[in-house]
C-alpha cells in the first residue's frame, strides 16, 4: 500500500517538475525566437482581416551592409502605402499625418515575458504550418475578463511571427494577421530601396508632450502600464496603455459648446467609447478605445478622472 | 461617496469585481432615485446601441426588496446552503443590486457561433484548444458580455466632432498597439486599414 502510494507521488512529483520544465523551455524558446526574428533576413506576404476590413501587404527585411536592419513594407491593394523601417525606427511612409510622425519608433520590440506574465498564461499550442513553414504555435491565456486571447505561431527556422490571432472570450475571431508566403532566401536589395513617394520622417522627431496632464486613470486592470508619456495629438491629451501584448490608448479632448452624446462603437477588435464630461475647467470629451473587451472599454472611461481647475 | 465613484463601482459591479463594501455601498445608494434613474437610462442608452429594441423601464426594485427580505428571514440551513457558501451568496447579492438599480433586463446573451468560422477556415488543433482554455466570459449586464457586431447591424451616426478627431486617434493608437515584434508589421497593417477606406 505505501509502496504503491510512494510511486504515485514520484510520479505527481514527475509530473509536476515537467510541466515546470516545459514552462521554462518555452520561455527560453519565446526569447530565442525574438532575438532570431528581429534580425532575421526574409521576405513574404501577409494578409490583415479583421471583420470589416481585408488586406494585403509584402515585407522585405535584411541586415545591410550599414550593419542595421532594414524593413520595408508594402500594401498591395488599394491606394499603395509603403513604410521604411532601419532599427524598428521610422524612416520614411508614403502618407504622413500628424499621427504618423509621433510613433516613429516600436515601443516594444520585442515580447516583454516578465509583464505579460501578469495577464496570460503561455502555454504552447504544438507545432503547425503557415506560408508553407513549419511553426509553433503559443498561446496566451488571459487571466482575467480585461484582455482577449491571442495565439501567435513562430517560424521554426527564423523566430519570425507567421501568424497572429486575436480571439474574443467566446473564442470568434476578431482580427487575423498571417504570412502566406514567407522566404528566408536571399533577394536583391533594391527591394529595401523606397521609392519617391516615401516621405522622409524629420529627423530628431520628438513626441509631442502634452502642456499639462489635466486627467487621471483611476483604475487599472492589473498587467497594464503606460507606455509612453502624456502626449498632445489634435489639441487632445493623450495616453497609452498596455500589458504586453494588448493596449489602449486615452484622449481627453477639450470641446467648444455644441451637444455632445456619450458613444460606444465597435471596430474589428477595437471597442471606441466615448463621453462628454463638465469640470470647473470647461467641457471635455474623454474617448478610450483599445483590443479590449467593451465592457473593459467602459469601466476605464468611466475611471477618468479631470483634475479641477490648476490655476486656482 | 461622490456620484463618480459610485459610477465606477457600477462598472466594477459589471466586470464582477465588486467588493463588498462596494456592493453594500451600491445597495444602500439605490434608494436614491437619481442613481437608479440613471441606471436605467444606460441600460436603455445601450439597448439602442446594440440596436435592439428599448424595453419598457420596468422597475422591479420594490419587488426585488421584497424577495430579499424573505430571504433574509435566519432559516435553517439547508443541504445547498452549504455547498453555495459564500460565492452563492455573493452571486445572488450582485445580480440581486442589478436588477435593483435597474429594473435591468437579466438574461442569457444570444448563443455565439462558437469558433465556427475559425475552425472552418483552418481547423487546426491549437486553435480548438485555445476555444477551449478560454475562461468563461463574465455573468454581466445583458448586451455587454460579448463583442457586439456593429458592422453587421446598427451604426450610431457619428457627430462631427467624431468624424474628425476619431481617425487621428485610432491610426495613432494602431501605431502603438498590437504585437510590436512581428516588426512593426501588424501596428503597420493596423494603420494601413485605416487609410484610404
Amino acid at each position: 500500500m505505501w509502496c504503491r502510494l510512494g510511486w504515485l507521488a514520484l510520479l505527481a512529483v514527475l509530473w509536476l517538475t515537467g510541466g515546470y520544465a516545459r514552462a521554462e523551455g518555452l520561455e527560453q524558446q519565446l526569447q530565442q525566437w525574438q532575438t532570431k526574428g528581429s534580425a532575421a533576413r526574409f521576405q513574404g506576404s501577409f494578409v490583415y482581416e479583421r471583420n470589416d476590413t481585408f488586406s494585403t501587404h509584402t515585407v522585405w527585411q535584411r541586415t545591410q551592409n550599414d550593419g542595421r536592419v532594414h524593413t520595408r513594407f508594402l500594401r498591395m491593394n488599394g491606394p499603395e502605402l509603403e513604410v521604411l523601417r532601419i532599427n524598428g525606427e521610422l524612416v520614411c511612409a508614403s502618407r504622413m499625418d500628424e499621427a504618423d510622425q509621433q510613433h516613429s519608433s516600436l515601443l516594444e520590440p520585442s515580447l516583454n515575458l516578465e509583464r505579460l506574465q501578469q495577464g496570460y498564461g503561455i502555454r504552447a499550442g504544438g507545432t503547425s504550418r503557415v506560408a508553407g513553414r513549419k511553426a509553433q504555435a503559443v498561446l496566451f491565456v488571459p487571466a482575467d475578463v480585461h484582455r482577449y486571447p491571442l495565439e501567435v505561431h513562430f517560424d521554426w527556422e527564423t523566430g519570425v511571427i507567421l501568424k497572429a490571432l486575436l480571439l474574443s472570450e467566446d473564442g470568434e475571431l476578431l482580427e487575423r494577421f498571417q504570412y502566406v508566403w514567407f522566404s528566408s532566401a536571399d533577394f536583391a536589395s533594391e527591394r529595401l530601396s523606397s521609392s519617391a513617394g516615401c516621405v522622409a520622417v524629420p529627423s530628431n522627431q520628438e513626441l509631442t508632450r502634452a502642456t499639462a496632464d489635466n486627467w487621471q486613470l483611476n483604475w487599472l486592470p492589473p498587467g497594464f502600464v503606460p507606455t509612453v508619456p502624456v502626449q498632445e495629438l489634435a489639441g487632445a491629451s493623450s495616453r497609452s496603455y498596455g500589458d504586453g501584448l494588448a493596449s489602449f490608448s486615452v484622449f481627453v479632448s477639450p470641446l467648444d459648446g455644441g451637444r455632445h452624446e456619450a458613444s460606444y462603437q465597435q471596430l474589428g477588435p477595437v471597442a471606441i467609447v466615448s463621453r462628454p464630461v463638465r469640470s470647473s475647467a470647461g467641457d471635455y470629451m474623454i474617448t478610450v478605445l483599445g483590443e479590449v473587451p467593451p465592457a473593459t472599454a467602459q469601466r476605464l472611461l468611466l475611471s477618468v478622472a479631470l483634475r479641477e481647475n490648476q490655476d486656482d | 461617496m461622490n456620484e463618480q465613484g459610485l459610477e465606477q463601482s457600477l462598472s466594477a459591479l459589471m466586470d464582477g469585481e465588486v467588493t463588498e463594501l462596494e456592493l453594500r455601498r451600491l445597495l444602500r445608494e439605490s434608494e436614491d432615485s437619481q442613481l437608479r434613474a440613471r441606471w436605467q437610462r444606460w441600460q436603455l442608452a445601450r439597448e439602442a446601441m446594440h440596436g435592439r429594441p428599448s424595453p419598457a423601464a420596468v422597475d422591479v426594485s420594490a419587488a426585488v426588496r421584497a424577495a430579499i427580505e424573505q430571504e433574509q428571514q435566519p432559516q435553517v440551513a439547508k443541504p445547498v446552503a452549504s455547498l453555495g457558501s459564500k460565492w452563492t451568496k455573493w452571486a445572488v447579492a450582485a445580480s440581486v443590486t442589478l436588477a435593483v438599480l435597474g429594473g435591468a433586463r437579466l438574461y442569457n446573451s444570444e448563443p455565439m457561433l462558437q469558433h465556427e468560422g475559425l475552425a472552418a477556415a483552418s481547423p487546426s488543433s491549437s486553435e480548438k484548444q485555445m476555444a477551449a482554455v478560454v475562461p468563461a466570459p463574465p455573468v454581466v449586464l445583458a448586451g455587454m458580455s460579448g463583442i457586439e457586431r456593429q458592422e453587421q447591424g446598427y451604426v450610431p451616426a457619428l457627430s462631427r466632432w467624431e468624424q474628425e478627431k476619431l481617425p487621428l486617434y485610432l491610426k495613432s493608437h494602431a501605431w502603438q498597439s498590437g504585437l510590436q515584434s512581428t516588426g512593426g508589421a501588424l501596428p503597420h497593417a493596423r494603420a494601413a486599414s485605416l487609410e484610404g477606406r
